[in-house]
């Protein structure tokens, strides 16, 4: 890379999505016993609702897992290529969409979550929003790639 | 489309690719591109040095060819 500078950031940037994929393997590990714990502490009228529909509830705490596993998988393979300076290229525009896809994915979830927590619609828009701004990222990215293409290829 | 002959002056003047690119100062690779039709644009400086190199017109490097539908 030529930009020494930001291999500092871009090491930070991996460091810290790695220790996201270790908590997200943690959670998914503990989450039967930490429904348990919140459905059993009954600190709010939601987890009412969560204990009477507890296996629903922990197949959709799962299924959010998922895009998340996903997402944070994709944000390794890119922080790599952008390692090795390959930024402006049409897969690093491709991964960007497929993790907006992956937060869309994530609002759906939540969006089925709201039956039993509301609160899950405000994490629903939030995702929503976030796959809308990777959707414009992964555009700006992918005209990029073809400026620098054209550029590469100007003799 | 925009076709570049630079193979055929080059087979005209008898001056391989590596000759051509120690006189005009450009690298092999960017030449390979010129020569393969992969470039996308070029510029008038190394136009200028091509033609100079090579002792011919803009027009004998460069070639327009009808579209085939």
């Amino acid at each position: 890379m030529k930009f020494n500078g930001m291999k500092r950031r871009i090491i930070f940037s991996q460091i810290l999505t790695w220790l996201l994929l270790a908590g997200l393997a943690v959670l998914a590990a503990a989450l039967p016993w930490l429904l348990t714990f919140y459905v059993g502490s009954h600190i709010s009228p939601d987890s009412y609702a969560a204990a009477e529909n507890f296996g629903a509830v922990l197949a959709l705490c799962y299924c959010a897992l998922v895009p998340a596993f996903a997402a944070d998988g994709l944000m390794l393979w890119l922080l790599r290529r952008v390692k090795r300076g390959l930024i402006f290229v049409s897969p690093s525009a491709m991964v960007i969409q497929l993790i907006a896809v992956c937060c869309f994915a994530e609002c759906a979830v939540f969006v089925l979550f709201s039956m039993y927590f509301l609160i899950s619609l405000g994490i629903a828009f939030a995702a929503l929003f976030l796959g809308i701004a990777l959707l414009v990222v992964s555009d700006v990215v992918a005209v990029g790639a073809e400026i620098k293409t054209e550029n590469d290829y100007t003799v | 489309m925009i076709v570049l002959n630079l193979d055929v002056m080059l087979a005209k003047r008898k001056m391989s690719l590596g000759e051509l690119s120690e006189k005009v100062g450009i690298t092999l690779a960017n030449l390979s591109i010129l020569k393969t039709n992969k470039a996308k644009a070029i510029r008038f400086s190394t136009l200028d040095a091509i033609c100079r190199a090579l002792d011919c017109e803009a027009g004998d490097i460069i070639e327009y060819r009808k579209d085939e539908e």
